[in-house]
């Protein structure tokens, strides 16, 4: 038997025997925990001294014997049963070789010389030591059936073994024994027996645990271990493997020997000596006997050693597989658990988002503004990363599938342009596009994941670009009669990637350059999911980097084409779609439309039912499917959402018994899926399922809005362009949201919230006209003399802050807000480098206003003559005004004014004397009068 | 309150006259220069016209002949010795002119106003608006303010706290926006001049500031004002601000 064969059939037994790794973990644990040096010394020392008190026993049959009414009790094993009792069978070994050196020894130095093989007698010395170490290993000492039965075997051993040597091996040696019947041997065992037994129950139930520690496999009835699970002191008392394999080797060698003997036999035989002369029995029981004294207690050292090794290998190795194992596992688990967070996680963001939406629309105070367009924005991160993290855990799952359709290549690219535009103006980005108008426009593929792949190139590009530009070009060439190559290719001026990041920059969750990044917010899952969607499509993506000066990401795919018609003018199929998209986002009206919405969380019914507040619709709700099946029966509607994830029965199965429900008035009202979860081919599934459309949460109210006008009656529907709309965005003095747009950087919805009526909005874009000027000389003479001036320029500049933001100008009242600052913290470097960006920004606003109706004043009134008396008494009215903060006399004095053909020196004069009237400047305004 | 317009070159007499009608009228003082005149008629629709006709010649007979053309429902008072009476007085007849012959006491130009005017009975009622000081020192948030309160309040306005404090003395409003963030004087000082004279510390004070640190807003709020809002103000939230304030309850 080879050592490996060895080692294997240890593990194996190992493994049987343990079950699992946490055992024999603990165990050794345990065993590391007590094998301090005190105990090594003590239980070597016990067991040396036991084999010392046996050797001086051996040495004089006085001492291991004595007689009581005449039979004879033998002593001589009670060293041998209790040295392997306190110290193990282990360290009985030790007390053994103690006794056999001391034998052979003794047997060398006697003077009759008896036969040095009668050392084989000790065995019986193996024999006992084992049975009592492994009964106390074995816990046996914890009851008192099994002390019994360790008595009982103890003794049988003992009297059997030298009735055995008496009566058959070496009857001359035991004549002193008068009477040697087994009955008298078993007798005379018993006390020695008996004592032993007591003395080990008494030391290991009620010696301390400190003491119990210092002794070889004592350890294990201490308090800490009798009282750990069964399992854990079984696990420690198991050495079974160790007597299997002394047993073994016993075995083996005996064989051997056997087999030598047969040998031998056969060439006495050949010999023609007669082997019968040779009492092999009797050789080989002694034989036996030496080989027992000898190879156990060998064996028992080795093993223990190989066990430990072995185990210690052992329970690596198993570590190891339990945790590849559960490695694997709680990796096919993430991706589960991803999955199926992708309903639980996008569930309470649409309810955030949604709630948000409505804050924002039915807020009054600015602040709260503020906060819910944060809380909108980060919404809307969260959601994305979410998206990502989803989608990747898709691809590991194998679940991402590629689903060609029909597409228009044109507005896939404006969904990209639209997508990112946005995002590089914000950073101050250029954004240009190059697109072959000989592109065709009609393609089959997978539009969803191709606009993701490019989504998440141009959006890195964006993220790692600080200024310069990105350039997205799409170009192909034609490689089948229905086929072409599509190539993509986004360049960037950003910070470039170095050569050896490059591998790193498809990692999934690392990102290059961690720390000069840190900022850049993300999962770092996008590259990965790119290129892994490239893959599936059976194209790759190529990067061409330069470190510090910019990147190119390009990739070619194979499309289908659908007509060869070409896109043509790539700006003109966006402005023509923008101006669609325009058109839809007009909001319409339905009072007399009853819908129906089916969802469990009462928060969704609440958001969609609220989204939808302005649209004036009739709303029904219900809370599950049974009670839309019911509702269904009772009432028409002219639409129904039913979300797909309830609690039995879920969307589709509520469609399905509704579909089949007889009294289901509703059989032809369209119903729309609602579903947070937005996997690919959702769409082609749910119309499969019997839906007619839907829509993904959280819910887009564009999306909503023109499934709404879609799928409800068209004369229930009253579109916003034709209904009250007009008036409301001040039809009255000819202004709309669209005109107001020519003003660069005004935020009109918010504007609009500060000052409903357009009449107060046209006053005060009309008085922001007029101080234009006047604020942004104010604030340069200031800057002038900063920075003695430091707290004048603070207050001025706070003041056009605040006049910035009420009709909408965030960005300029943002900078304002940023020069404040710096004006509070005297910080002048900041204040002399934004200062004169925001004066130009500032004063471009006058121009932007000039081309708004209705702000500038109106030019084409007719004019009356100058007349210098009258204007003076107006004037000299407009001074004590004033004064007087008279404002609503001062205005009407200005407007009288302005009724004038005023001759030019004086109209110049008459605008500042506005500007001043507009900016409240009293003083101003008389030092003006004055002068004119 | 009525308005007077008061025609004359500016001298004493007509500045005696102004100062002694200014607390019971509004007086608006206007040059005897016809066309001056008749630019401030564009704008100022006067409940009485005074011509005090000191200085007059013969070439101001226009400013009758407008009145009797123009405004002949708006009463006129003329104030003038007895020769200038007999020189101007053929340009003019008729129940619109009426004459008081200097020298001339105030009190009896007051009760000759008084009895062409009558009582001020409906000046009361008029008053019933309730009056809103806005303060603040940046012309287009005062005039923003104003807008948005001019269809439900009387707004008057002040561009800094000194003003603020002329204005409150010439007349009493029923609540005060105040601006925090003001040059010189700032809306804290403002305030403690207001609390510090016991005739008007009782009047409702909004702040008004687009300042939000933690710090401002805690030392706005341990002024104790009636309320508190962050600019830009948004219309409703300012109205019903306002509402709250001046709510009896409150």
């Amino acid at each position: 038997m080879s050592g490996h064969e060895i080692s294997d059939l240890l593990m194996r037994a190992m493994r049987n025997l343990s079950g699992n790794r946490s055992h024999i973990i603990r165990e050794t644990e345990a065993m590391n925990k007590h094998r301090s040096t005190s105990h090594y010394i003590i239980t070597i020392s016990f067991a040396i001294l036991c084999g010392l008190i046996i050797y001086l026993q051996r040495s004089d049959i006085i001492l291991s014997t004595f007689a009581v009414s005449g039979i004879v009790f033998s002593t001589s094993d009670f060293f041998m049963m209790i040295a392997a009792g306190m110290c193990g069978y282990l360290y009985g070994t030790i007390t053994f070789f103690v006794v056999l050196l001391t034998e052979i020894y003794r047997i060398l130095s006697a003077n009759d010389a008896p036969n040095i093989m009668m050392i084989f007698s000790l065995y019986i010395y193996v024999v006992i030591g084992m049975l009592t170490g492994f009964a106390v290993k074995k816990l046996w000492f914890r009851s008192w059936k099994r002390i019994v039965i360790l008595g009982v075997l103890l003794t049988a051993v003992l009297s059997i073994s030298w009735y055995f040597l008496a009566h058959y091996l070496v009857p001359i040696q035991f004549e002193t024994y008068n009477r040697s019947s087994l009955a008298e041997l078993t007798i005379g065992a018993l006390p020695e027996v008996i004592l032993t037994l007591l003395l080990l129950k008494l030391f290991l139930r009620f010696s301390p645990d400190h003491i119990k520690e210092l002794f070889g496999d004592c350890y294990i009835y201490t308090r800490e271990n009798l009282t750990a699970s069964d399992d854990i002191v079984h696990s420690l008392g198991d050495k079974r493997y160790s007597i299997l394999q002394a047993v073994e080797m016993t075995v083996l060698s005996i064989t051997s020997l056997l087999l030598a003997d047969m040998q031998v036999y056969s060439v006495l035989e050949s010999l023609e000596i007669d082997p019968g002369q040779v009492d092999f029995f009797i050789m080989n029981l002694e034989m036996f006997f030496m080989i027992l004294c000898l190879m156990v207690p060998v064996s028992i050292l080795i093993n223990d050693r190989m066990t430990k090794i072995t185990r210690e290998k052992l329970i690596k190795e198993q570590a190891l597989e339990v945790e590849l194992k559960s490695a694997e596992a709680e990796n096919k688990a993430k991706s589960a658990f991803l999955s199926s967070m992708s309903h639980e996680i996008r569930t309470p963001i649409n309810a955030v988002l949604g709630m948000d939406e409505m804050i924002l629309r039915e807020t009054g105070e600015d602040q709260t503004y503020e906060y819910a367009e944060s809380i909108r924005t980060a919404g809307n991160t969260l959601l994305s990363l979410v998206n990502d993290v989803l989608d990747y855990s898709k691809i590991e799952a194998g679940k991402m599938d590629i689903i060609p359709v029909e597409y228009e290549l044109s507005s896939t690219l404006n969904d990209l342009v639209n997508m990112i535009r946005v995002r590089a103006e914000n950073k101050g980005l250029s954004l240009s596009v190059n697109v072959s108008p000989t592109l065709p426009g009609h393609l089959y593929g997978d539009e969803i994941r191709i606009k993701q792949i490019v989504t998440n190139i141009l959006t890195n590009a964006v993220k790692y670009t600080e200024k310069g530009g990105v350039t997205l070009s799409v170009d192909f060439t034609k490689t089948a009669d229905d086929e072409i190559e599509l190539r993509i290719s986004v360049k960037d001026t950003g910070i470039g990637i170095r050569k050896e990041d490059i591998g790193k920059l498809f990692s999934e969750f690392e990102r290059i350059e961690e720390k000069r990044n840190r900022n850049i917010e993300g999962t770092g899952l996008g590259m990965s999911i790119t290129t892994r969607l490239l893959h599936m499509m059976g194209s790759e993506l190529h990067v061409d980097s330069v470190y510090g000066e910019g990147s190119d990401f390009y990739f070619s795919l194979k499309q289908k084409v659908v007509k060869w018609e070409p896109m043509g003018d790539y700006r003109e199929a966006l402005r023509r779609s923008i101006s669609l998209r325009k058109a839809y986002r007009e909001s319409f009206t339905a009072p007399d439309a009853l819908v129906l919405v089916v969802d469990d969380i009462p928060m969704n019914l609440k958001v969609f039912t609220g989204l939808l507040k302005k649209t004036k619709l009739q709303f029904d709700t219900a809370g599950s499917g049974l009670e839309c099946l019911e509702k269904v029966t009772k009432q028409r509607y002219d639409i129904i959402f039913l979300d797909h994830q309830m609690p039995e029965p879920d969307g589709i199965e509520t469609l399905h018994r509704m579909r089949a429900l007889p009294q289901n008035i509703n059989k032809n009202t369209p119903v729309i899926a609602l579903t947070a979860n937005a996997v690919s081919g959702a769409r082609e599934e749910y119309i499969a399922s019997g839906f007619d459309d839907y829509l993904t949460k959280p819910i887009d109210t564009v999306a909503l809005e023109r499934m709404l006008i879609h799928y409800l009656p068209d004369d229930k529907v009253v579109l916003s362009s034709d209904a009250d709309n007009g008036a409301s965005t001040g039809e009255a003095i000819g202004i709309t949201d669209e005109e107001l747009s020519r003003i660069d950087g005004m935020d009109i919805p918010f504007a609009r919230m500060h000052l409903p009526e357009t009449e107060l909005l046209m006053t005060a874009l009309s008085d922001f006209y007029q101080t234009v000027d006047i604020q942004a000389d104010k604030l340069d003479e200031l800057m002038n003399t900063l920075p003695e001036s430091m707290d004048g320029y603070r207050i001025q500049v706070h003041g056009m802050k605040s006049s910035a933001a009420i009709i909408g100008l965030t960005g300029l009242s943002g900078m304002a807000k940023i020069l404040e600052y710096a004006a509070r913290d005297k910080d002048m470097q900041k204040i002399s480098s934004l200062h004169p960006i925001f004066m130009i920004e500032w004063r471009k606003t006058k121009s932007d206003m000039r081309g708004v109706p209705g702000i500038a004043g109106d030019d084409d009134a007719p004019k009356l003559n100058y007349n210098a008396g009258e204007v003076r008494g107006l004037l000299s009215l407009l001074a004590s005004s004033m004064e007087e903060f008279d404002l609503d006399r001062s205005d009407k004095i200005i407007e009288k004014l302005k009724e004038y053909d005023h001759p030019t020196d004086v109209g110049e004069q008459m605008e500042k004397i506005y500007a001043a009237v507009a900016d409240v400047d009293a003083d101003k305004v008389k030092e003006l009068v004055e002068a004119i | 309150m009525k308005t007077i317009l008061l025609v004359g070159k500016l001298n004493d007499l007509t500045k005696e006259i102004k100062n002694y009608l200014s607390g019971d009228f509004d007086v608006q003082l206007s040059s005897d220069n016809t066309e001056v005149l008749s630019g401030m008629l564009k704008v100022i629709e006067p409940d009485l016209v005074i011509i005090c006709m000191v200085g007059m010649y013969d070439g101001h007979d226009a400013i009758f002949q407008k009145f009797q053309l123009d405004y002949p429902s708006v009463p006129v008072l003329t104030i003038g010795t007895k020769d200038e009476w007999e020189r101007f007085s053929r340009y003019y007849t008729g129940d619109q002119f009426t004459h008081v012959i200097r020298p001339v006491k105030q009190q009896e130009v007051y009760e000759k106003v008084r009895e062409i005017l009558g009582t001020d009975d409906d000046v009361e009622i008029s008053e019933q608006k309730k009056r809103i000081l806005v303060v603040d020192d940046h012309g287009p948030t005062l005039r923003n303010i104003k807008a948005m309160l001019d269809d439900v309040y009387d707004v008057s306005v002040a561009p800094s706290g000194a003003h603020a404090m002329t204005s409150i003395g010439k007349a009493r409003p029923d609540l005060i926006l105040l601006d925090y963030e003001m040059p010189v004087c700032d809306g804290k000082q403002t305030l403690e001049m207001i609390r510090a004279e016991e005739d008007i510390a009782d009047i409702p004070v909004i702040f008004l500031t687009s300042v939000n640190d933690r710090e401002h807003i805690e030392a706005v709020l341990a002024l104790h004002p009636s309320g508190y809002l962050l600019k830009p103000p948004v219309k409703e939230r300012l109205l019903a601000e306002i509402e709250r304030a001046l709510s009896p309850s409150s």
